[in-house]
């Protein structure tokens, strides 16, 4: 019942983040766009809410309850870039980057009873899977940006070094998240399951993921050619993607992995 | 002949270390830990601070703690955990994926070999941060997982985990390992009692837990074991891991795992270390956008 409620909710939420998208292209249109957004955002969380309080437990277990999470800390990221940065485009993308998960829940329900098993009822679960939706969120914004600055770089046109640094602010705070995300996965594996690391295809999917956005990191300031890091970006972004919900489909991961959700 | 610039020196390292890699793996087979945890550690250390020393006398140390060194590393890494994820991990030695270990990446010489070397990067530039007096998220990152690496890498000889299936009013003191080993406890543990609740109307579990005796020539005492609460025994951990499916809450047998990591408590660290450096990550964020405005 309370997920054929999600379209209404969505639909609501779109036609803020979008009207809020639209305006931040006009002259005076900054403070308006904010506003709508955020209140988009909120009418967002409003579900998310009612989600929880129907379900009884944090709604963090299921694909597609992770994907709602996505898609607001998606659209609160883009608002607060817009606030720091004013760049006119961003919200636009991030919108439509969140506009996509909706519409995949829409579309693909991933309805789930009630009961949380007892592996999941621990402290750390919210802890984790928030701080990796923060991170997926952060690093979809970074993805945005760098597919923005690999396309001025490859039309010849001048990048102002104020847009490559809040790229790699963007990537910096990401990776702190993601590996936060990493890290109290593998304290609660000890305490789950004996053991902090067993290189379960989730675990190895998240390693390298970890390891293509701390290549960034270094490789920024070193490399001279910037398209290879822009580049970099986009292609762990691949990798997260497969992370979060590509190793469902994977034939060397079929079966094998205990995080299937 | 020109010399080879710093990238390719380092692609090079990376090549011997992987043709190493392949030839002890096809002379040993896959890994089998084992062997002195802490010999094992200290040859690490004296590695370190021995590649340290030499930095600002040896051309080669000061290549290999270059940060082409580390770029080209990590990209070797990627494209190993890369074949990691994409190689089914069903063990085996078909093809020539399997001759190479990559059906079972984690025993495999090569992905071995350019794990420790990738370790001893990250130590060689944790202790060249120790020259910077301000502490660094940078700093804590790369203490924090040498810490990691070093425990995991000495620590995979030393780990022991192996599973008990107890009936209830039973007593047992030997574990059957991933090998099907048996392993002899230092410790007897007795099922007193399994107990499960499942969520109302349904056979889906809300809880199960094992009430159990643990007894060794220091004395008894009783434990209870549930999910996310293990019980602790010396330096041993007692988890609770499934029970017997098909009879469900009427289950009359237990599956226990009993683990003992010596390693845990650094790796702990480290992994606490890491929390803590991302926070020092934020607040160096903030702290440096207050400077710009």
């Amino acid at each position: 019942m309370i997920w054929e409620l999600f379209a209404y909710f969505a639909v609501g939420a779109s036609l803020f983040w979008v009207a809020g998208s639209l305006l931040s292209y006009s002259k005076k249109g900054d403070r308006p766009a904010i506003a709508i957004s955020i209140a988009g955002s909120g009418i967002f969380l409003a579900y998310i809410i009612c989600l929880w309080i129907a379900l009884g437990r944090p709604p963090m277990r299921t694909m597609g309850e992770t994907r709602l999470w996505y898609s607001f800390f998606l659209s609160l990221i883009g608002t607060i870039i817009f606030i720091a940065y004013r760049y006119k485009w961003i919200m636009s993308f991030t919108t439509l980057l969140s506009l996509v998960f909706v519409c995949v829940n829409i579309f693909k329900p991933e309805i789930h009873g009630e009961n949380l098993m007892p592996a999941l009822q621990s402290p750390w679960f919210v802890p984790h899977v928030i701080v990796y939706m923060i991170a997926y969120a952060l690093m979809g914004a970074a993805a945005i940006f760098a597919g923005y600055l690999w396309h001025r770089d490859s039309n010849d046109r001048p990048i102002d070094k104020k847009d490559s640094d809040a790229c790699y602010a963007l990537v910096s705070i990401g990776f702190a998240f993601l590996t936060m995300g990493i890290v109290m996965g593998a304290l609660w594996a000890k305490e789950a399951w004996g053991d902090y690391w067993t290189w379960d295809p989730k675990e190895t999917w998240a390693a390298v993921t970890w390891m293509a956005y701390l290549l960034y990191l270094h490789a920024r300031k070193h490399v001279k050619d910037q398209q290879y890091c822009y580049a970099l970006l986009i292609f762990a972004f691949i990798l997260l993607q497969i992370c979060w919900w590509g190793i469902n489909y994977l034939p060397s991961a079929q079966g094998m992995s205990i995080h299937t959700y | 002949m020109k010399p080879l610039g710093e990238y390719a020196k380092a692609l090079w390292r990376c090549v011997v270390l992987f043709i190493a890699g392949v030839a002890l793996q096809l002379i040993f087979g896959e890994i089998h830990a084992g062997g002195n945890v802490w010999v094992c550690l200290a040859l690490l250390l004296a590695f370190h601070l021995f590649l340290y020393f030499l930095k600002e006398r040896w051309k080669f140390a000061r290549s290999i703690s270059g940060a082409e060194s580390r770029i080209v590393t990590m990209c070797v890494l990627v494209i190993l955990l890369l074949f990691f994820g994409l190689i089914p991990q069903n063990g085996g030695g078909r093809g020539i994926l399997g001759a190479l270990g990559f059906h079972d990446m984690k025993t495999s010489w090569v992905f071995a070999l350019l794990l420790i070397y990738f370790t001893v990067l990250i130590g060689i530039q944790a202790i060249t941060d120790l020259k910077i007096k301000k502490l660094s998220a940078m700093a804590i990152f790369h203490w924090s997982i040498f810490a990691i690496l070093v425990a995991g890498i000495c620590g995979v000889g030393a780990r022991k985990t192996a599973y008990i299936q107890i009936n209830e009013g039973e007593t047992q003191n030997t574990a059957i390992d991933a090998e099907g080993n048996s392993l002899q406890l230092p410790f007897s543990i007795k099922l007193e009692d399994f107990q499960m609740e499942e969520y109302e109307g349904t056979h889906q579990p809300k809880e199960f837990l094992s009430k159990i005796q643990i007894t060794s020539d220091k004395g008894s005492k009783l434990a209870s074991v549930r999910v996310n609460h293990p019980a602790r025994f010396a330096s041993w951990k007692i988890y609770q891991s499934g029970y017997d499916v098909s009879k469900g809450k009427d289950s009359e047998y237990s599956v226990l795992n009993v683990v003992m990591d010596p390693m845990w408590p650094i790796t702990q660290i480290g992994l606490w270390g890491l929390l803590i450096g991302c926070i020092f990550m934020f607040i160096d964020k903030a702290a440096r956008k207050e400077v710009k405005a």
